[in-house]
């Protein structure tokens, strides 16, 4: 008996010859897709859905919100400015000693190098995002009596009693401002980087976050060296615990780091280019270059 | 002799230097074509004095290597005594029980708060059960009613592999499981 080719074979075939199913050959149910409707066309023309005659048909519908004449909702009651401005005001998105601690405990945060803004991001534990005016982080007191990690830390905002628990492990702790640019850079260095221009030099603090990083009290980085040393004698004195000596202490390099008010990476200078394929850093050799990045 | 030396030239064929010396409009090669062909025939007519005198270096490299996040978790350090510090232990290894609860990626206990309704509900979630979820279930039930006195009210996802209980029972919960080495 003879094989005849019936309509399943000829359906099977017909699948089997199309192209894959991919984006550009794939489409919506009808009608499960709301198009913009123009109104143009013999149908939808002459009054294009404004209806008949009045203001809405010509274009002199008054503002929105007015009310006829009658005094309209939005003016009956005064503005109160207690938040004015309040989205556009410098943000420090919390971290607790607790996290830190964790974090540490983990081994997701190296307390044998420096820590900064770059190391708590590249975690991605913690997040800060510039674009929401996020400038840094903000060390919290929760897990304060728990905390025992040695570490020299940078943070953005902190309080006394959080500099307390830091030194009295033994570690270093500095408030330290970074301007938006510098923060962009900072919070994702490998992207900074992809994008090919120049290390920035961080810029001052506004002047209403002077006070903050010019105190001594939060160890701000653009306070006088001799009185942070004086403000952590009269911690340890209020906290009651004993200064531990840095010099005698194997981290002691470690600990010393600090980075210059212009610098935002460890190691690596303002006006620099970092080429991350060729794993090359170029440096402007011209006077004027270096002039103003050193400045 | 600069301008003839090299020639930028969009797709349609137009010299698009020579147009922008002479000052006249080339063809917007943006918007037309995309992006130009530069056929640079000769590199030592490059305006020198566009471009900075830089040097290469190699030798701070080794900070930017610090600066590039690492892309995967780490395994977490051995530490001498448990609970660490910030209170994590590690789970147990060779455990018999009928069933398991994992770690997440971050080595921490699979246990959430969850809170709905404004804030009035509060359900504490566990997930990533393997094994008989029913089993844990009564045991999660007989650990709790007992501290709370009151009846445990659960619900078990076979399918998604977790339990809910209604309350916040996180700490209670947690402690419950680090207990049988999960």
């Amino acid at each position: 008996m003879s094989y005849i080719a019936g309509i399943t074979d000829k359906a099977l075939k017909l699948i089997a010859s199309m192209p894959r199913v991919a984006l550009n050959n794939l489409k919506g149910l009808p009608g499960s897709k709301k198009t913009f409707q123009r109104r143009r066309g013999r149908e939808k023309g002459s009054k294009h859905g404004r209806g008949d005659k009045g203001q809405g048909a010509r274009m002199t519908l008054p503002r929105l919100g007015f009310e006829g004449g009658q005094f309209p909702f939005y003016l009956r009651f005064p503005k109160e400015r207690y938040y004015e401005g309040h989205h556009m005001k410098r943000q420090y998105p919390p971290l607790s000693l607790l996290q830190l601690q964790r974090m540490i405990d983990l081994g997701r945060v190296n307390p044998d190098e420096p820590i900064d803004l770059t190391t708590l991001c590249n975690t991605k534990l913690y997040k800060c995002s510039p674009e929401h005016h996020h400038y840094g982080v903000n060390l919290t007191d929760e897990g304060i009596d728990i905390f025992q990690a040695k570490v020299n830390i940078e943070v953005q905002w902190t309080t006394e009693n959080v500099i307390a628990a830091v030194e009295r492990n033994g570690g270093v702790i500095t408030s330290r401002f970074y301007d938006i640019q510098s923060v962009m850079a900072l919070v994702n260095p490998e992207k900074f980087f992809q994008r090919g221009i120049p290390i920035p030099k961080c810029k001052l603090p506004p002047e209403d976050a002077i006070e903050y990083y010019t105190d001594p009290h939060f160890r701000g980085y653009l306070a006088d060296p001799e009185k942070v040393a004086e403000a952590r004698l009269e911690l340890a004195q209020k906290y009651g615990y004993e200064v531990p000596d840095f010099s005698k202490d194997p981290l002691y390099e470690m600990l010393k780091q600090k980075k210059d008010p212009r610098q935002i990476f460890f190691g690596l200078a303002p006006g620099w280019v970092v080429n991350l394929k060729d794993r090359v850093i170029l440096k402007p050799k011209a006077q004027e270059w270096k002039e103003y990045y050193h400045s | 002799m600069a301008a003839s030396m090299i020639s930028v030239v969009c797709r349609c064929g137009r010299n698009i230097l020579r147009s922008q010396i002479k000052g006249k409009k080339y063809c917007d090669e943006r918007a037309w074509h995309g992006s130009a062909v530069l056929r640079a025939t000769d590199e030592s007519t490059h305006r020198e004095e566009e471009y900075v005198d830089i040097e290469f270096s190699t030798d701070e490299f080794k900070y930017v290597e610090k600066l590039l996040p690492s892309k995967t978790v780490p395994e977490p350090p051995k530490h001498t005594l448990y609970p660490t510090p910030s209170g994590w232990v590690p789970p147990a290894a060779n455990l018999s029980t009928p069933y398991a609860v994992n770690r997440t990626k971050n080595h921490n206990l699979p246990v959430y708060l969850q809170v709905k309704v404004g804030g009035t509900r509060k359900l504490t979630l566990i997930r990533k059960i393997d094994g008989d979820i029913w089993a844990l279930e009564a045991d999660i039930r007989n650990f709790l009613e007992p501290i709370t006195g009151k009846k445990c009210l659960t619900q078990v996802h076979e399918v998604a592999r977790f339990i809910r209980v209604r309350g916040n029972y996180v700490t209670e919960v947690g402690k419950f499981l680090i207990d049988k080495g999960f």
